[in-house]
């Protein structure tokens, strides 16, 4: 048994055991590394952070180019690519959308562009900023920005631009027609106009009109409205305590002017004019005077504009106080972001200081830290920043969103409802003042949580278009 | 119980750990082991192959959705167009009713479209895999209906210029939009053609690896397998044949070195134990094989084995010994060369009939001793030794020295021989007045001649054809006398018993004529009633005249004073020997001494010996007969005994001429 040879044959038996051994594990190995592989491929490899942004402002080449530049650098700093979403045309669209993406807690998009007005509505779903953003860097915008995008101690959003309501004027017309200032009151206003339109229209310009202005039943009616009533002494629809400021003298005065320029210096389809449509009448020429945003200065100096050397803006006419809504947005992080830490990065870039004064030579886009607007280098791009800033300093009104919190697409909606029903005469100023009165105090009482449900509806497919009465 | 639970604890943490020692593990756990691992292999290959087909499947799919989403993008993106331009046409006409149907088809239109798509997009969630189409989709779709809601609302209002210049300023922007969403869908679609086609062709590498990484493996499996049987099959088989091998050839010492703990090494150890096991049952064989051998070769008698047709194939020492032959001489028929040449005829007879039928041998031979060159007589015994269907598997003999038993025989048979001698010499005494007178008539008679004679041959001149014939007379009469002298003498000279044919007439009535002379001294008459025709028996004929004299004698002694008549009948029995009755008219026997007077020294008489009816019956008795007595009562007493014919008798005779043998060579 134990023989020699036999001991020789077992050792040479043992080395090819231990070979063939070393070749299955060895291919056991390769397999699994294999397999390994094909996992690994198989799932796409991690890809580039990609962030969306739906930003509030509407789509035009221009803005785009804009945007996507400034995207691109961002990509370029960061190696973090944002794709870029539109949103619909009006904000209460755009909010109905908003509310939809976040109650449903869509994880696209990341980033949103946040109306001033906004954040007590969508606050419960959005980030708090504080802990992606140096203190210093918030610090450096105005303090009313910040604590309008502060809802419980949350930084809900970070602002980029300042926006406000300005009166545009044509400066030739006015020169044209005898008048050296932009109007004072709403007074002047009217005047001028009836008479810059009768005389353009006499010169054969038949689709001129003395007035434009955003008339269509959206919150940019509210904005016109409240100016107009701020500007007549009749409050800020609520005061500092939460009480409803609508049913008064100085109020309802400032509804019976507005209707009274409707088919007179404004066109009778004012009522459903929307800022591009009051915007596109400005800028085609056909109108002496528009209520706009100081942002759109910039786009009515473009190379396309008919006017662009022609006209200059001025604040609101005003009869009490000066009264310009405070516009502007910001950007917020959506809380169901799966990268909440790079989209607070796109927001600090996208209204960081660097980017505003980058904005600020290409657009009339007011930037909302204080110190930008001494910038000597950015005057000559933008000329009206002392007006946009003495108006800020004193003559903005805010529109009730703190005051009114969720429930402010509500009341929003029963303030441009009553007025555009003032404006399209279907009820007197006087009756719609008691009714809205009565209306928000009912509103303002229900609790919150049922808010703005018509927006949402009317946002649901298969919509069907009402045909006008 | 406790220690019961912890020992089977114990007992399963070894089983456990010997379980987990791979040299522990059986064979049948390595070979389910490696068929699971090889059956594993195949079907993770067979998976990974499948997956990849899949994959490459899936891609192609994949390709085929996004191309038809794209398209279904490209359509909402001239639905745009359209919009556009039917949207200018219509604020050109100001045709408000037919711009409000338009629009109402233009939505119905973009909002099928837009629902398509958002459920083509739903249906391939990995193609819009940031969400961004479907966002942008909707974000399209609440846009355009956004434009054409205002739209209706300015036309109603009558704002054409309104419209028209929305046509011309916002459209323009929502067109590029949608045609950005176009460009993206397109890129995507090439993104994820081309990623797509590279999965594929990613796949179909892989598939190119795999497969064959997976046939080989299978293979060097399969291949580990057949090695490992090999060698823990074929080596271990082939140890425990070679084992088997030397257990056959009657190694037990071989012994089978498996390690481990699997089946073969169970096996080889059992195959140990029944080896050591063989080993001491063969030792122990072997023991009592020789004990029994010892045996054999020394009990005081010859035993043997043959074979079914008769030739030896085993002798023991004593045999050897005793005859001096080696067992191969001894094997086969060599024997032979042993047996006295006298008796190997009868003794072959006898074996062959044995050897023919079955049935036990049982004879007498002499058989030489090598030491003396004496011939020894041995009884003979062999039976054979049947298997199951009665077949001869062996024969077993014993050859018993039988010698001195013989010799035994021989000189009581001799004893008896000179008693009888004795006792015809002392009967012939007794006949000696009768007798001498027998003799005295011729030897006086021839006197009486001579006398005459001599009285013939004085005259002058001697008569001498008167002398001459008177002489021839004393010659017949000296003729007679020496026939009487012969007659007797053969009872007188004491000779060795032999067995011939003898005529039992003859000899009856050859003993009358020696008897007659006494009967008539003593007044009786002695007949005869014989059966004729009967067949000779094989006996001794001396002896048989003496139990005929000494019954006679007895019987003319019992009427010797009375006188009387001696009646002897011969016949041959129905049930085959012959009978001789000698009748008396004496005073006959007494009813109980019917059986004593056989015995030795019993006698009736004053002068009798009491020998010779005792001799008698034992002469008759050697002769295979029978004696017996009937006491007549007042007609006297009768004898009777026979003597047996046939082949019985003949059996007997040639044995006792053996003895006589025997005797002349003693």
């Amino acid at each position: 048994m134990a023989c020699p040879c036999r001991t020789r044959e077992n050792r040479i038996f043992g080395s090819w055991i231990r070979c063939i051994r070393r070749l299955v594990y060895g291919g056991v190995c390769a397999l699994v590394f294999f397999l390994m592989q094909a996992c690994h491929k198989a799932s796409p490899p991690e890809p580039v952070t990609t962030l969306t942004l739906m930003d509030q402002t509407w789509v035009s080449r221009d803005y785009q180019r804009r945007l996507n530049g400034e995207l691109a650098q961002f990509t370029r700093q960061t190696g973090i690519r944002v794709e870029f979403l539109p949103g619909p045309e009006t904000t209460t669209e755009q909010l109905a959308t908003y509310r939809k993406l976040l109650e449903t807690r869509a994880k696209v998009p990341d980033v949103y562009g946040i109306d001033v007005i906004w954040p007590g509505i969508l606050a419960d779903n959005l980030l708090d900023l504080r802990g992606y953003i140096p203190e210093q860097e918030i610090q450096a915008h105005f303090p009313e920005l910040i604590e309008a995008n502060t809802v419980n101690g949350r930084l809900v959003a970070l602002p980029a631009n300042l926006n406000e309501g300005m009166l545009f004027y044509r400066v030739d017309l006015l020169r044209k027609y005898g008048y050296r200032a932009p109007p004072k009151t709403w007074e002047e206003l009217e005047a001028m106009a009836r008479r810059i339109q009768a005389g353009e229209r006499a010169s054969g310009n038949k689709d001129f009109w003395g007035f434009v202005w955003e008339g269509a039943p959206s919150e940019a009616l509210t904005c016109n409205a409240l100016e107009w009533q701020a500007s007549e002494g009749g409050g800020t629809i609520l005061d500092e305590t939460g009480k409803v400021r609508v049913n008064n003298p100085h109020c309802i005065r400032a509804w019976e002017r507005a209707a009274r320029w409707v088919g007179s210096i404004s066109p009778p389809g004012v009522v459903v004019y929307k800022e591009w449509d009051a915007g596109n009448m400005w800028q085609a020429g056909n109108a002496a005077f528009l209520r706009s945003w100081a942002s759109e200065y910039i786009a009515d100096r473009g190379p396309t504009c008919l006017i662009r050397d022609r006209f200059d803006i001025a604040p609101l006419p005003a009869t009490a106080r000066m009264a310009a809504t405070i516009g502007g947005s910001g950007f917020g992080v959506s809380r169901y972001s799966l990268h909440p830490r790079e989209a607070a990065m796109l927001v600090r870039y996208l209204s960081g200081r660097e980017e505003q004064v980058t904005r600020c030579r290409n657009t009339t886009d007011a930037p909302t830290i204080s110190q930008l607007y001494n910038d000597p280098e950015l005057m000559p791009t933008n000329p009206q920043f002392p007006r946009v800033l003495e108006v800020f300093r004193k003559g903005v009104v805010l529109r009730p969103s703190r005051g009114a919190g969720k429930m402010y697409p509500e009341v929003s909606r029963a303030y441009w409802e009553t007025v555009h029903a003032v404006l399209t005469r279907e009820k007197s100023a006087t009756q719609a003042a008691g009714e809205l009165q009565e209306k928000l105090e009912r509103i303002l009482k229900t609790p919150t949580g049922q808010t703005d449900s018509e927006s949402i509806k009317r946002l649901q497919k298969g919509r069907v278009i009402e045909r006008p009465r | 119980m406790e220690t019961n639970s912890t020992q089977a604890h114990h007992a399963t943490r070894i089983g456990l750990r010997s379980l987990l020692r791979p040299g522990a593990l059986s064979i049948r756990f390595h070979l389910i082991a490696c068929f699971i691992l090889i059956v594993l292999l195949m079907i993770a290959a067979d998976g990974v192959a499948l997956w990849q087909y899949w994959q490459i499947e899936a891609a192609a799919q994949r390709v085929g959705q996004i191309d038809q989403i794209s398209f279904a993008v490209v359509r909402i993106h001239l639905d745009v167009y359209s919009f556009r331009d039917r949207m200018a046409a219509l604020a050109g006409s100001q045709d408000s009713r037919e711009f409000f149907t338009e629009a109402a088809t233009i939505q119905r239109s973009f909002l099928d479209r837009v629902d398509h798509t958002e459920q083509m997009l739903r249906a391939a969630p990995d193609i819009d895999q940031d969400a961004h189409i479907s966002y942008a989709l909707e974000s399209l779709r609440v846009t355009l209906l956004s434009q054409l809601d205002t739209e209706v609302q300015l036309a109603t209002a009558g704002e054409w210029s309104a419209v028209q210049l929305r046509a011309a300023i916002e459209i323009p922007a929502l067109i590029e939009f949608s045609s950005a969403l176009v460009e993206r869908v397109d890129q995507q679609a090439l993104e994820k053609q081309h990623a797509a086609s590279d999965d594929a062709q990613k796949a179909r590498q892989r598939l190119f690896i795999i497969v064959p990484i997976a046939a080989s493996l299978t293979l060097l499996a399969a291949a580990a397998l057949g090695w490992y049987v090999t060698r823990t099959v074929s080596g271990p088989l082939s140890a425990l044949t070679a084992s088997a091998e030397a257990l056959a050839r009657g190694d037990f010492h071989h012994r089978v070195q498996l390690s481990g703990n699997n089946e073969l090494a169970v096996l080889g150890n059992a195959f140990n134990y029944a080896a050591m096991q063989l080993q001491s049952l063969y030792e122990d064989l072997r023991q009592s094989e020789r004990e029994l051998l010892d045996v054999i070769e020394t009990i005081p008698t010859f035993a043997w084995t043959a074979l079914p047709d008769g030739s030896v194939d085993f002798v023991n020492r004593q045999w050897r010994e005793y005859t001096g032959f080696s067992r191969e001489k001894t094997s086969g028929s060599g024997w032979q060369e042993a047996v006295h040449a006298l008796d190997l005829e009868r003794h072959m007879e006898k074996w062959h009939a044995s050897l023919a039928t079955g049935t036990l041998l049982e004879t007498e031979a002499r058989f030489r001793r090598a030491a003396d060159a004496q011939y020894r007589w041995f009884l003979v015994r062999a039976v054979p030794l049947l298997d199951k269907d009665g077949q001869i598997v062996k024969w077993f003999g014993t050859l018993t020295d039988i010698e001195d038993r013989k010799r035994a025989e021989h000189e009581r048979e001799q004893l008896r021989t000179d008693l009888a001698h004795v006792n015809r010499v002392s009967t012939m005494g007794e006949l000696v007045a009768s007798i001498s007178h027998e003799l005295k008539q011729p030897i006086t008679a021839a006197i009486v001649r001579a006398n005459t004679v001599l009285q013939w041959l004085s005259r002058d001149p001697p008569n001498l054809s008167r002398a001459n014939q008177t002489a021839s007379e004393i010659i017949e009469d000296g003729t007679r006398a020496s026939e009487i002298i012969d007659r007797l003498r053969s009872l007188y000279k004491k000779s060795a018993p032999k067995r011939e044919p003898v005529a039992v007439n003859d000899v009856i009535d050859e003993m009358v004529g020696i008897l007659r002379p006494e009967a008539t001294r003593h007044a009786v008459s002695i007949r005869a009633d014989l059966a004729g025709n009967l067949p000779n028996v094989i006996a001794d004929r001396v002896q048989i005249q003496q139990v005929l004299m000494n019954l006679m004698l007895n019987g003319i002694e019992a009427m010797q004073d009375t006188g009387g008549v001696l009646m002897l009948k011969s016949k041959l029995r129905e049930d085959g020997p012959i009978q001789i009755s000698l009748n008396d008219t004496g005073p006959g026997l007494s009813q109980g001494k019917t059986d004593q007077i056989f015995d030795a020294f019993f006698t009736t008489k004053p002068q009798g010996s009491g020998m010779g009816l005792a001799i008698s019956k034992s002469i008759v008795e050697s002769h295979g007969g029978r004696i017996w007595a009937n006491g007549n009562g007042s007609r006297g007493a009768t004898f009777h005994f026979t003597l047996p014919v046939g082949v019985e008798a003949m059996k007997e005779p040639a044995r006792r001429r053996d003895m006589g043998d025997q005797e002349a060579i003693l």
